[in-house]
């Protein structure tokens, strides 16, 4: 039970995440001047900040419970949205513990035994790492546009910054468990600020933050993020990335077992 | 023919109780032709009753051996010694023992049903020998429904039905009253005479051991006399 | 030397009406032993048919016709294409399976995830003909909320209460399923809150979920296919039969690649171990009545031949071998015992049937609901009467009439014939 109730609070935090952790590359799409601002093309292009060829970084993850207080550091490379490969690098108990991601399967890597593992479609749901991320979290990919019926609910400045609010609302029958969420895009550079989930009932779930704005690799993008589940006051989990670059000479081999298993 | 339908060959018979060597038969040595009408005597403890055992199969000697009509006893199994019982003897206990669940009929066909005879060849047989013994009428009556003398009377039908090689008969008039057991030793005097069924008597009724015609007397388990005599008439 | 049964018989009867008290004291015991044996044989019967009623009703069915792979795998690749599930069907609706099917349902199952707002839970995912399963399954009488699934549903989801709490839902929810598709992709599908049910079955309450067939396949693209066939016959003994000749029928028509026609001991063998074992601790409840019976019956016999030494010393000298005078008292005490086994078990069976031949309720015996490898169990037990359980009963009765027969017939064996006579004076 105990176990459950904790997977459960995790997964609400890790939810926001998943996004920003894994989809790394902030693509400069070239989008057509007409569509430049349109609202769906803006999410696109929110959307799709972390989202691209490939990209290598160094990030923190902090998760902070009523109870217990835990950060992992750790290395990710990605390839699209297909390939993805996560190792830890501290605390050095769990280095080298790694995660690879290759069109649909999962495997975990421990290295203390030395042996990768399958993740079956029954475990899913199981932590990640001990972490708050599910594998599920690794394998969804974000389809805003596609699931979203997307309106400019606000244009102007809050906290004196131009922003645009949108309101994007679930298609019929998208299969996304929000009632709607709310976006805030920065005007000047197309930076999301937050994101607010609500369910079915309108009630705010959590809320997404998201704040030093850097350039790393070539590419402006908000290096931390944190998320705050409503309901646990004083509970959130935040990524930072420390290090990340873009465009890098990897291909599809290179997300092999043999990759997770050599370490580096 | 020609076997003797009794014959034994220093027969012993020791017991032992509690520590101590009991020699009830002591060597007895004795031969009984077919026909015969013999009475064993002697006092109470004389080994009468051990000697019938003996012969009659229902205990086996401690040495010597018994021949009943030829066949020796010493050696059979106790399957064999029941069968050897079944056809050649028939016996007569004091106390009648009568099954109590059977009819009278019944109890004196009894031998006859072990040995697989037809209903008809039974009856018949039975029949006869109720008439002959003068109970002709009883036969539907259970034992507890018949006097003594009369019980006793189906007890000698029943050992004599088979025709058996001999009828050991263990103190037959000792519960009967002086009527009774004359009318019991006359049946069994004609049967002796009609039928040549051969009798052996163990008793110490000083009236049937004057009706007998060979009288041996027991003494200690030993023979101490063996006459022939002339019998007493009946009365 | 030729042996007469029948002399036998007369006596051990008439022996037997001798002592007509003591044949009737023992015969009672005799009688009421027999008849709570085949009361408490018929109403464990009755038990475990309800046990296998309820549980194959909540899973795959007395039967389930299903691909080998699938068994092992449990993974969607192996399904059922929808042309071997059609030809299973019509070779179903043909007939001449030994057995009566009541129902018949298609599933298409698959473990996946159920998502909220307030998060995901792992689902075990049942798409299901809203008709067919209905008549099937037990689960749509668990209602809590709502209804249960009809025909024509799409978007719509029967829910355990615990998911549904779980994932902070009401009835008109919409929550989303994930899972892998026919194609390996994860594929999501949203669908709302229809029903609930509460089983009482923590784990079928916290993950499971019905909806539509044809929502099913459309989400996992595999329209048509099933993964496994369920099949209701009227009752569990039906079931060896119709599995045998429903076999053969598949391996006649897809050979090799046969599909294989699963029984409930095979899909559900722990239920099968609990009937096994609730088999068995009726036997060993009825040894020890029963021994304790056929000390009763030892008691009168041996009295009865101790009591008649003299006249089986009789017997012995009238030339009835040892062998005989042992069958004597053992036929003295099988006719006892069979004679009132036989009474009792016509007693047992006569009083099931007048008294609870409707069934006997038990709910007053047990504190709150009684579930049994998963299942909520029906309180009112509903006796079953089978030819076969009076064959045994009577076998049983027989053999114990045997056993407790044998002593006393061995010490009328070894009586030695010159002592009982000695004490005639």
């Amino acid at each position: 039970m105990k176990r459950t109730e904790h997977q459960g609070r995790g997964r609400r935090v890790l939810n926001t995440l998943r996004m920003p952790l894994l989809v790394l590359v902030l693509t400069s799409t070239g989008l057509a001047a007409s569509d430049r601002h349109s609202p769906r093309a803006i999410i696109d292009r929110v959307d799709r900040v972390l989202l691209g060829a490939s990209s290598r970084g160094v990030a923190t993850m902090r998760v902070i419970t009523r109870h217990w207080e835990r950060s992992l550091t750790m290395e990710v490379w990605s390839l699209g949205a297909d390939y993805s490969l996560v190792r830890v690098l501290s605390p050095a108990k769990e280095a080298g513990t790694g995660t690879l991601k290759a069109s649909r399967d999962i495997w975990n890597y421990l290295p203390k035994v030395d042996r990768t593992i399958k993740i079956p479609a029954s475990m899913m749901m199981g932590s990640w790492m001990g972490s708050h991320f599910t594998n599920d979290d690794l394998v969804k990919e974000s389809r805003l546009v596609e699931d979203y019926e997307i309106e400019t609910t606000f244009e102007g400045t809050r906290e004196s910054v131009k922003v645009w609010e949108f309101t994007l609302t679930p298609r019929p029958e998208a299969a996304v468990v929000w009632g709607k969420i709310e976006y805030r895009v920065r005007q000047r550079d197309f930076m999301p600020l937050q994101a607010r989930y609500f369910d079915e009932e309108g009630e705010l779930v959590r809320t997404l933050t998201f704040s030093d704005f850097r350039r790393m690799g070539d590419r402006l993008v908000p290096a931390h993020m944190e998320m705050q589940p409503q309901d646990k006051p004083g509970e959130r989990t935040s990524v930072s990335y420390d290090e990340l670059q873009f465009d890098l000479d990897i291909d599809k081999s290179f997300f092999s077992l043999r990759t997770l298993r050599r370490g580096r | 023919m020609g076997n003797p339908a009794l014959q034994t060959e220093a027969v012993w018979k020791v017991f032992h109780q509690e520590a101590e060597k009991v020699r009830a038969v002591r060597g007895v040595t004795l031969t009984i032709q077919p026909g015969e009408f013999v009475v064993l005597a002697g006092p109470s403890g004389s080994g009468k009753t051990t000697l019938l055992n003996l012969i009659g199969g229902l205990t086996r000697p401690t040495d010597g051996r018994v021949w009943v009509d030829g066949l020796e006893l010493t050696r059979m199994s106790s399957r064999e010694l029941a069968r050897m019982r079944l056809e050649k003897l028939g016996f007569i206990f004091q106390s009648y023992n009568l099954l109590p669940v059977l009819s009278a009929l019944e109890n004196a066909e009894f031998p006859l049903l072990l040995r697989g005879l037809e209903r008809g060849q039974r009856e018949h047989r039975v029949r006869e020998l109720f008439q002959r013994t003068g109970l002709a009428g009883l036969e539907h009556r259970r034992p507890g429904k018949l006097s003594g003398g009369q019980q006793q009377r189906v007890a000698v039908i029943r050992a004599v039905v088979g025709e058996p090689a001999l009828v050991l008969a263990d103190e037959p008039t000792a519960n009967l009253d002086s009527a009774a057991s004359d009318i019991l030793l006359t049946v069994m005097e004609e049967l002796n005479r009609d039928l040549g069924t051969t009798f052996l008597f163990a008793t110490h009724d000083s009236r049937l051991m004057e009706r007998s015609r060979r009288l041996i007397h027991l003494v200690d388990g030993q023979i101490a006399s063996d006459q022939w005599q002339e019998p007493r008439r009946e009365s | 030397m030729r042996f007469k049964t029948t002399v036998i018989a007369r006596l051990a009867l008439r022996n037997l009406r001798r002592q007509a008290r003591r044949s009737l004291l023992t015969a009672a015991s005799m009688i009421a032993g027999s008849a709570l044996l085949i009361f408490s044989l018929i109403l464990g019967d009755g038990t475990h048919e309800q046990w296998i009623d309820s549980a194959v009703r909540m899973a795959d069915g007395h039967l389930s016709i299903l691909s080998p792979r699938f068994r092992a795998s449990r993974a969607l690749k192996d399904r059922m294409p929808a042309e071997s599930r059609a030809a299973v069907e019509q070779a179903l609706r043909q007939g001449g399976i030994p057995g009566e099917i009541r129902a018949v349902a298609p599933r298409l199952a698959v473990t996946g995830m159920a998502s909220s707002a307030a998060g995901a839970r792992p689902a075990r995912i049942l798409g299901v003909e809203p008709a067919g399963e209905a008549a099937f399954s037990l689960l749509d009488e668990k209602l809590q909320q709502g209804r249960y699934l009809r025909p024509g549903d799409r978007l719509a989801a029967y829910v355990g209460i615990g998911l549904l709490e779980a994932l902070d839902l009401r009835l008109g929810s919409k929550f989303v399923l994930t899972a892998q598709d026919a194609g390996g992709e994860i594929a999501g599908q949203l669908v709302r809150v229809v029903g609930t049910f509460r089983t009482g079955i923590p784990e079928a309450d916290r993950s499971l979920l019905h909806i539509p067939l044809s929502t099913a396949g459309a989400w996992l693209g595999c329209s048509g296919d099933v993964t496994s066939l369920g099949l209701l016959l009227e009752n569990s003994q039906q079931v060896p039969q119709a599995r045998r000749s429903l076999q053969q029928r598949l391996s006649e028509t897809h050979g090799t690649e046969a599909l294989l026609a699963l029984s409930w001991r095979e899909s559900l063998p722990e239920l099968d171990a609990a009937v096994k074992i609730d088999d068995f601790s009726n036997y060993l409840f009825q040894g020890i009545l029963f021994s304790i019976i056929a000390l009763g019956i030892v008691n009168t016999v041996l009295m009865s031949v101790m009591y008649r030494r003299r006249e089986f010393g009789v017997l012995q000298a009238l030339g009835l071998t040892p062998g005989q005078s042992a069958s004597l008292v053992l036929v003295e005490g099988l006719i006892l015992t069979v004679l009132s086994g036989t009474i009792g078990i016509a007693l047992g069976l006569s009083v099931t049937w007048f008294l609870w031949g409707e069934g006997l309720d038990l709910s007053s015996m047990m504190d709150n609901e009684w579930t049994f490898s998963g299942v909520v169990m029906d309180p009112v037990v509903v006796p079953r009467f089978r030819v076969a359980r009076m064959v045994q009963g009577l076998s049983f009765i027989f053999l114990i009439g045997m056993l407790a027969s044998l002593y006393p017939a061995l010490r009328a064996m070894r009586i030695d014939v010159a002592e009982t006579m000695k004490f005639e004076r």
